[in-house]
């Protein structure tokens, strides 16, 4: 995206990527809009079967021709409102989805072969790791916070105890959290803690990219500030690549370098940061700079009229 | 004339076999047409205040002070007084409509169940509620009237909430997170709406949000509430410009803005606090950069200063500093 990068080896590009999941068990002629949720025909993510798959009725593009390069230790925001495919994408690039088509390249290595061995696997794995937006849900329970970090490490390290240990103790402190908080479970963390700890699970692989699925959206605005200038923090001392999935177009500024608009599954406008939230040329982007709050600002009404009253029968 | 008066509200939930405060004597009016933003982070109490008003509060609470509705006590009320309450005179919005709206009946029959209740006809009823509908920006009423639940987006559903609430005229609606859970483009629809309605028929509102910059953007005075207290109330209009309380301060200034990168956000130091952990001082104290010996020790009362009302030891002192640190001149330290 910056030209100097042009001759460096991305360290996540994805090329042409698409997903469609079917829908299945929708009478076929019962509208679309009844069985796949409300909203998606009229936005033009349904449509009606065209192929054979044996029990499908319909189709949704979740993602649909979506192609980016993110140079090593640059920070690239893919911003969407719901039902963009911002988060599919994501899932796409850490592996939870396979892409219909298209191709996953991370540090030049195509990840989107399908049959391969478990170490390879781990490798892939340890190369990108995610973090996600709720960290109640995303930590187990009944793992304390040094098991949870110790376990990361001796799936993907060869490593002793003692050299586990030290990491663990180094990765609490990288991301801010006291020592006593290693022996505690996830319940008597906040939200905030949390998710410094989710932090540090992704950290502990070493990864090259680090996905972030809306990592700071569920926090309290203090807490979100700390976490934000921690994931600066971080990215300045490991030179780590984001990924920043978001809605949140306050925090695409802070984060990113680049960023992608992306709405129904497809890009609709690209490029730096500064330059798309300051002079963004496509009507969706200015639409959605346009209703975020802010001193002197007036609520007006500005999705289109066919978002705003839904999709006709 | 106020609509809505709470006069030292507290209020002691039941956790684990004994009571604890969660609410600390908030003294709040609402005026006619007036909107109050009620604004904090997890925990403060802001949900658990508006939902004290309507004496929702789960079994076993206790409630102190005084709550008053057109001067009417709502805690005095008996149960048939508290139900023509909750009919005629006040209406909640709550944050997640598909949990508010029974999903088994249609549209129509959720909006139109409390004006039949009321004893309207069944056809004047469906009249009053298309009119409604049309008015909160949902065209073809008649067909939305017929469907369920899960055949509308959240946007939608989120404005059929709004539309039940102004059926039954209330004088007063609290909207607790109305638009959280929608998307921005969403959101600002939904407050045109809101916002117009409230405008048209003088209704008072109680607006609850973590969001400060939309508070202060659609509502004529802020209340700030931290740990179950009420530690600042100003005009929405002078917020930015002068946010009389450190943390209100804090808040606005930890915030990113899609307009600016900051090198580094001023974050607010430590967690926000829950209303049992406060000690003796003021509660914000613990987080607070310009705390003193004074302010660990003597809990401030909170009062009348400037255009506004403030519970902070040193806002003479430290007022020009706040300034600068909510409009990020300053670092928050």
């Amino acid at each position: 995206m910056s030209d100097k990068a042009a001759d460096v080896v991305p360290a996540l590009q994805v090329e042409r990527l698409r997903k469609v999941f079917p829908i299945r068990g929708a009478r076929r002629d019962a509208p679309a809009e009844v069985s796949a949720g409300p909203g998606l025909l009229g936005r033009g993510l349904i449509t009606r079967r065209r192929g054979t798959r044996p029990g499908a009725s319909a189709e949704l593009v979740a993602v649909d021709d979506v192609s980016f390069a993110v140079p090593p230790g640059r920070s690239l925001a893919v911003v969407g409102e719901s039902g963009s495919g911002k988060t599919t994408v994501a899932r796409m690039i850490v592996g939870l989805e396979r892409p219909t088509q298209g191709r996953i390249l991370v540090a030049g290595r195509e990840r989107s072969w399908r049959h391969v061995s478990s170490r390879e696997r781990r490798r892939r794995a340890r190369e990108v790791q995610i973090i996600f937006q709720d960290p109640y849900s995303s930590l187990d329970p009944r793992q304390t916070v040094r098991k949870c970090l110790d376990e990361a490490l001796r799936l993907h390290f060869d490593w002793n105890g003692d050299r586990r240990n030290a990491r663990v103790e180094e990765l609490l402190e990288q991301v801010g959290l006291a020592r006593r908080q290693a022996d505690t479970l996830p319940r008597a963390l906040s939200g905030g803690q949390r998710q410094r700890v989710a932090i540090a699970r992704a950290l502990a692989c070493e990864p090259r990219v680090l996905v972030c699925d809306e990592a700071v959206a569920s926090l309290d605005v203090s807490i979100q500030a700390q976490v934000l200038n921690l994931m600066s923090d971080i990215r300045d001392v490991t030179g780590v690549t984001y990924l920043f999935i978001s809605h949140d177009l306050a925090v695409v500024r802070q984060v990113s370098d680049d960023v992608i608009v992306m709405r129904t599954g497809h890009v609709v406008e690209s490029g730096p940061t500064e330059q798309v939230l300051e002079s963004p040329q496509h009507p969706y982007t200015k639409r959605l700079l346009a209703a975020i709050p802010r001193p002197g600002w007036r609520p007006t009404a500005i999705s289109d009229a066919a978002e705003s009253t839904g999709p006709a029968a | 004339m106020n609509v809505l008066e709470l006069d030292a509200l507290a209020v002691d939930l039941l956790v684990e076999g004994r009571l604890s405060r969660v609410i600390h004597e908030v003294t709040l009016n609402v005026a006619e047409s007036q909107a109050v933003g009620l604004v904090g982070e997890s925990g403060a109490g802001k949900s658990m205040t508006s939902r004290a008003v309507m004496r929702l509060l789960p079994a076993g609470a206790v409630i102190h002070g005084d709550i008053r509705f057109w001067g009417r006590s709502v805690l005095a009320m008996d149960t048939g007084q508290l139900r023509a309450f909750r009919l005629r005179d006040a209406a909640m919005i709550f944050q997640d409509p598909r949990a508010h709206i029974n999903p088994v009946r249609t549209i129509g029959d959720f909006l139109t169940e409390a004006l039949l209740e009321r004893g309207e006809s069944r056809h004047r009823a469906d009249a009053i509620v298309s009119g409604l509908l049309s008015a909160v920006g949902i065209t073809d009423a008649a067909r939305r009237m017929r469907q369920y639940p899960h055949e509308l987006s959240g946007g939608l559903l989120q404005r059929v909430m709004i539309a039940a609430a102004l059926a039954i005229e209330p004088k007063l609606l609290l909207a607790d997170e109305p638009t959280t859970a929608l998307d921005v483009t969403t959101q600002s629809d939904v407050m045109v709406n809101l916002g117009t309605q409230r405008r048209e028929r003088r209704l008072a509102m109680l607006f609850i949000t973590h969001d400060l910059e939309l508070a202060a953007a659609v509502c004529d005075r802020i209340a700030v509430m931290y740990a179950g207290y009420l530690v600042e109330d100003s005009p929405a209009a002078s917020l930015h410009a002068e946010a009389l309380h450190p943390y209100t301060a804090g808040l606005l200034a930890s915030r990113p803005s899609p307009s600016a990168r900051s090198r580094r956000l001023a974050a607010i130091p430590g967690r926000p606090l829950s209303a049992f952990e406060a000690g003796d001082g003021c509660v914000f104290a613990s987080r607070c950069p310009f705390a003193v010996d004074r302010c660990r020790a003597e809990r401030p009362m909170l009062r009348e200063f400037a255009s506004g009302r403030v519970a902070c030891h040193r806002v003479e002192e430290i007022r020009g500093r706040l300034s600068a640190v909510a409009s990020g001149t300053a670092a928050y330290e």
